[in-house]
């Protein structure tokens, strides 16, 4: 039941016909979870949270910096260096206190992302990183939740709901119907690209409103379709996109081989070399790239090509090493889909390595 | 595999609209061209990948006439084409 206070308060949609108490009592009784606190979830979280949703989680592993707040307009000067989710807690409370705000320590991660999306309604991806994109996905799908899809370039945004039922049960298309594989480090996010002030508001908007569209069953809204916008001609646009067959293959696989590739800091890296050496080591740069990393602890570090020449190899587990742990990362993924093993990625590449060394023989000195 | 004039819009329904978003916008210095139909999607992406080399290692889907494409249609003048890459910022 709603309060006195609660229908004063959305008593300007309350009125609409379409809504009246028994939407605002929907409302009040759904979960979200946001995933990142960037420019979109800044937005998503504002919107949803003055409009009534009863309980909102929010998970992001990074800390205000200056260069967030021309867009990320939950956070002022005095914020950089804080907790996002802390700080967004903290003004989310002042903006509605009757709204229950949830914080989720660290990042959308293969070890959290089946935990936390079970225990809300409704998923938003207001993250910034195309392989957390497909774990959203693949969480998702895997558990039958809907989730409401944003990604940005420049001055253009893509935004649907996928995975979404509708009166049969019959669920709309995902994520991986769009675009089946994941495509790696070659795409830029707002960082690398750059985004100008307004474009993620406006998008977190409509994302705010697919996911009030979804609690209050207006429309089908974005389900099955992808909407595509241009901030600086007007353009938007509607593609339809099916559902594929495989959509819930893909996704239980998807899961399945991020459990098969692990991570390591380079101390883990040694460490495991300390009780197993040697082992097979792989570089996947380029060869020209630098620095060059010939051999590791004493252990020898094979190139791709050679590599990739060795049938005698494919009895181990390899450890991927590349520039900064994307690639090896994207490599590790493949070559554990492949072969249905488990593999390793060294975290932060060879730069962190190098670093790592510079560090140590500073203490040394 | 015949030429194709690939030339600007001029929003007439005798030629294939293609669009390109994001990156292959700018990977083609252009966000709409015209091509003369009828021809396949697949002759199409040929002669782009021809005019534009790079868009071979691109991760793109197509659209045609607004719908996701299987990558066998046939394209007829009137058409529009779209060429959507992933994006990744928020």
């Amino acid at each position: 039941m709603l309060t006195n206070q609660e229908l004063e308060r959305y008593a300007r949609q309350i009125a609409l016909s379409e809504i009246g108490a028994a939407g605002q009592q929907r409302l009040k009784q759904a979960s979200v979870l946001v995933i990142g606190v960037g420019g979109l979830g800044c937005q998503v979280l504002q919107q949803l949270t003055a409009a009534g949703v009863g309980r909102i989680g929010m998970i992001d592993g990074d800390r205000v910096e200056l260069s967030n707040l021309q867009r990320q307009c939950l956070f002022g000067e005095g914020d950089v260096g804080r907790k996002k989710t802390e700080v967004a807690q903290e003004r989310l409370k002042a903006q509605n206190s009757q709204v229950q705000l949830e914080i989720h320590e660290g990042s959308f991660h293969p070890k959290n992302a089946e935990t936390l999306v079970a225990k809300y309604d409704l998923v938003v991806d207001a993250s910034d990183r195309i392989d957390v994109r497909y774990l959203i996905n693949d969480a998702c799908v895997c558990l039958e939740k809907a989730f409401v899809y944003a990604s940005l370039y420049a001055y253009e945004a893509q935004v649907a709901l996928f995975n979404a039922p509708d009166d049969l049960g019959n669920r709309s298309a995902t994520y991986r119907c769009l675009f089946p594989e994941e495509s790696g480090s070659k795409v830029q996010n707002c960082q690398e690209r750059g985004v100008l002030a307004v474009l993620p508001a406006l998008i977190g908007a409509i994302q705010a409103n697919e996911v009030l569209n979804y609690f209050l069953g207006l429309s089908e809204g974005l389900s099955g379709r992808l909407l595509l916008f241009n901030q600086l001609n007007y353009h938007f646009q509607l593609i339809e996109v099916n559902r594929h067959e495989k959509a819930k293959e893909w996704a239980k696989q998807g899961m399945r081989i991020r459990q098969q590739v692990i991570e390591l800091s380079p101390e883990e890296l040694r460490e495991k070399l300390a009780r197993e050496f040697p082992c097979l080591l792989v570089d996947v740069r380029d060869p020209d790239e630098s620095p060059e990393l010939t051999s590791f602890a004493g252990n020898e570090v094979l190139s791709k090509a050679v590599f990739e020449k060795g049938t005698a190899f494919t009895s181990e587990s390899p450890v991927f090493i590349c520039q900064t742990g994307v690639r090896s990362q994207k490599e590790a993924l493949s070559w554990s889909s492949r072969n249905n093993k488990t593999c390793y990625s060294l975290r932060g590449g060879v730069l962190k390595l190098k670093e790592d060394e510079r560090q140590k023989s500073q203490i040394h000195i | 595999m015949k030429s194709l004039s690939i030339g600007f819009p001029n929003n007439n329904m005798d030629r294939i609209k293609v669009l390109f978003f994001g990156e292959l916008a700018e990977l083609t210095a252009t966000s709409q061209l015209e091509v003369s139909g009828p021809l396949l999607l697949s002759e199409l992406r040929e002669e782009l990948e021809r005019n534009y080399p790079t868009l071979k290692d691109r991760v793109f889907q197509v659209a045609v006439n607004k719908r996701l494409a299987t990558g066998k249609e046939q394209l007829n003048n009137g058409d529009e084409v779209a060429f959507l890459p992933p994006f990744a910022g928020g």
